[in-house]
């Protein structure tokens, strides 16, 4: 028998005719191991797994026009810069005021694309279904109370051009004969100010280069009394009239108890420009549509009706415009700072970073960080004085044999060697059972928590490991100096 | 080959009332050759074991010396004491001197091991054979008799080949047959050249002994 192999032999046999002992020695190792290993794990794990949580709660990167406009172009170029895997989503999105004529109330509408707002917002909880088919429409539930929204009911909605366009043309024209004009001018409910939309006329001209018909939209005045504008015992008394010269009460009279809206249809007329291709779409349209969903989200979306791009550029007329894209980016804050960058100083769009989500991202992993660094230091520290206690107990009880040890020739090196050599075989056990048990335990953290599964970072083992084996080392340190203190006179004495 | 004491004394503090200190040992000078059996007898407490205590290099004096080829084993530093102990002494001590946590083979290996030798297998053998406990090898130690363990005592301390033994009651468990056995076992491994000192209350001790000591109340007086 070598000396060596006497030596592996002396440790083995006395940790496995101690069972108990050691089993407790073994177990506060692993137990200790296993919330270091745990705990860490699931640290490390974490700032990936809160990221996708923290994705969850909507998008951490807006674009926006960085001049007038933002086209879809542009924004598929900005989108470009960020690596596909980290785009977890991208929710493109233009905004325009939408009416409900007959309720005289005016909604913020947004056209999007669902399948990418299913990503940057998967908060959003709908009622009902997303949009899917054309003319279909998701209503907030702030909308929906407001103006007793249903499930599959109907939603007409009708769009007024901006005004600003048409005060731009101010060119000279020829009134000719089978030419359409149109025209617009303020009325009542824009007057006292209810609503930004005008009264719009469309009329044509006849042979005699006098109006030859006359359509009036006076869906923004008050119904029942600016709206009579529209009917046609007022519109057929300005036939025949000629459009360049008319007054009010000497050519055609006000309809009663509706003069400022006569008014506007008179003003309308006299400022009326010939119908082109570009004017042509600067018209009220009116679409109905059927409610697919109702969204509730606790937050200023439920004031939004939701429809497709291709919706919005129908009742628009304008496809290609953006307002606003929402990112979903799956990187780290340094990454993000970076990409923000790139894009702005790109031109094609500018990029903000939604602070509040990713700073308070930040601030969560550092108190998590003191958090684990606690725990696992207060778990060590209680490792330490539960395998000292065992260590101490044990060489309480093997007193007699150290002496014993000694008096046949064993120096206090052989025997520190001895203790320490069985305390770094503990913790190397328990290390790597630690190791084992603390990824369990990670995994079902990680599970219970964050309701996905764990990484296993294989340099945690070692880690662990060698954690273990300097607990176990330092936590003898104690019992190793009581066992060379033996001594070995007692032997002799027959004690 | 001589390992010689002089002017041993030994003392332990004692709360006795009357005075501070119990002098076990008083300046006792001995020399311990090879080729000699030494046998020491006395009363119980008469500060025999203590006496062996010292010479076998496990409890340094209150005053005196244990020399060595020349050099006082006292002042050794604790490798060099026990690579002494390890080489040149082996001891049998008192009562249950097993290490429990290894088999009867492995406890009479085991001084050679720690003394970094090749363990003496053969002569482990014929030891075990002649003192009847060869069967027990691979037996563990908490599962024999007191006269089994004393027995693998001797053959551990001879088997080991050392230049010094030292038994303090070697013969204390066993039978008649058994303690012939064991004297005649140390008078041999005298002949052969080994000094040993045996501490013993048997009086068949005497017939086996070079050198007959007596002690009382810590005086030493040749016999």
């Amino acid at each position: 028998m070598s000396k060596r192999r006497m030596f592996l032999r002396m440790i083995t046999a006395s940790l496995l005719r101690r069972r108990s002992r050691m089993l407790i020695a073994l177990l506060s190792i692993g137990i200790g191991a296993t919330i270091l290993a745990g705990l860490v794990t699931v640290y490390v794990d974490v700032p990936r797994q809160m990221a996708a949580q923290f994705r969850s709660y909507g998008a951490n990167m807006l674009l926006v026009p960085s001049g007038s406009a933002l086209t879809r172009e542009e924004a598929d170029a900005a989108m470009a810069l960020i690596p596909d895997e980290e785009r977890v989503g991208a929710a493109p999105y233009r905004y325009v005021y939408l009416n409900m004529v007959r309720r005289q109330q005016s909604f913020a509408a947004a056209g999007t694309d669902f399948e990418q707002v299913k990503r940057t917002s998967p908060y959003f909880k709908v009622t009902g279904r997303y949009p899917e088919g054309p003319r279909e429409v998701l209503v907030g539930k702030g909308v929906a109370d407001t103006v007793g929204a249903r499930l599959n009911g109907v939603m007409e909605l009708t769009w007024f051009p901006p005004s600003e366009p048409q005060e731009d043309r101010e060119e000279d024209f020829d009134i000719l004969p089978g030419m359409t004009l149109t025209g617009r001018a303020q009325g009542y409910g824009s007057r006292e100010g209810f609503n930004d939309n005008p009264v719009y006329v469309t009329f044509t001209i006849g042979e005699d280069g006098m109006i030859a018909s006359l359509s009036v939209d006076t869906s923004s005045e008050t119904a029942g009394v600016g709206t009579r504008c529209s009917e046609e015992d007022f519109t057929a008394l300005f036939i025949g009239k000629d459009p360049k010269d008319l007054v009010l009460g000497r050519d055609v009279d006000a309809v009663s108890g509706a003069t400022v809206t006569s008014e506007a249809v008179v003003r309308a007329i006299m400022d009326a420009k010939p119908v082109t291709e570009e004017s042509a779409v600067l018209v009220p349209r009116t679409i109905n549509y059927t409610v697919v969903g109702i969204l509730e989200t606790g937050g200023e979306e439920e004031g939004y009706i939701y429809m497709s791009l291709a919706d919005m550029g129908a009742i628009t007329g304008e496809s290609d415009r953006l307002d606003l894209v929402e990112l979903s980016v799956s990187a780290t804050q340094d990454n993000l700072e970076r990409y923000a960058e790139e894009i702005t100083s790109s031109g094609h769009a500018t990029a903000r970073l939604v602070k509040r989500v990713t700073k308070s991202e930040t601030a969560v992993l550092g108190k998590l960080q003191a958090l684990v660094f606690l725990v696992t230091l207060v778990v060590l520290v209680l490792t330490m004085v539960s395998v000292s206690t065992t260590m101490m107990a044990v060489v309480t009880e093997r007193r007699r044999e150290i002496g014993l040890r000694k008096a046949l020739g064993a120096s206090d090196g052989a025997i520190r060697g001895e203790f320490l050599g069985e305390g770094l075989f503990l913790g190397a056990l328990g290390g790597l059972l630690g190791a084992a048990l603390g990824f369990v335990f990670a995994q079902v953290v990680s599970v219970n928590v964050f309701g996905s599964d764990i990484r296993f970072n294989f340099w945690l083992l070692p880690i662990t490991v060698i954690v273990s084996m300097a607990v176990a080392a330092l936590s003898c340190l104690l019992p190793v100096r009581r066992a060379v203190a033996v001594d070995p006179a007692l032997v002799l004495k027959g004690e | 080959m001589e390992l010689v004491a002089c002017g041993l004394d030994r003392r332990f503090r004692r709360n006795t009332g009357d005075g501070n200190f119990f002098e076990a040992v008083h300046r006792v000078d001995l020399t311990l050759r090879g080729g000699e059996m030494t046998v020491l007898t006395g009363r119980s407490g008469s500060g025999k074991t203590t006496l062996m205590t010292m010479l076998a290099g496990l409890l340094p004096p209150s005053d005196g010396t244990v020399t060595l080829d020349g050099k006082d084993i006292y002042s050794l530093p604790d490798t060099e004491l026990s690579r002494l102990r390890a080489r040149r002494f082996a001891v049998i001590p008192q009562g249950n001197a097993a290490l429990s946590s290894m088999t009867v083979m492995e406890n009479i290996l085991f001084p050679a091991a720690l003394a970094g030798l090749d363990p003496p297998v053969r002569q482990a053998g014929t030891l075990m054979e002649r003192l009847g406990i060869l069967r027990l090898k691979e037996v563990w130690p908490g599962e024999l008799s007191g006269g089994e363990l004393r027995r693998m005592s001797v053959a551990r301390a001879l088997a080991a080949g050392t230049d010094f033994v030292f038994a303090d009651e070697p013969t204390a468990d066993l039978d008649d047959e058994n303690t012939i056995l064991t004297l005649e076992i140390l008078k041999e491994a005298a002949r052969t050249g080994k000094a040993v000192f045996v501490v013993t209350h048997e009086r068949e001790a005497a017939d086996y002994a070079d050198v007959l000591l007596r002690m009382d109340a810590g005086k030493l007086i040749t016999i």
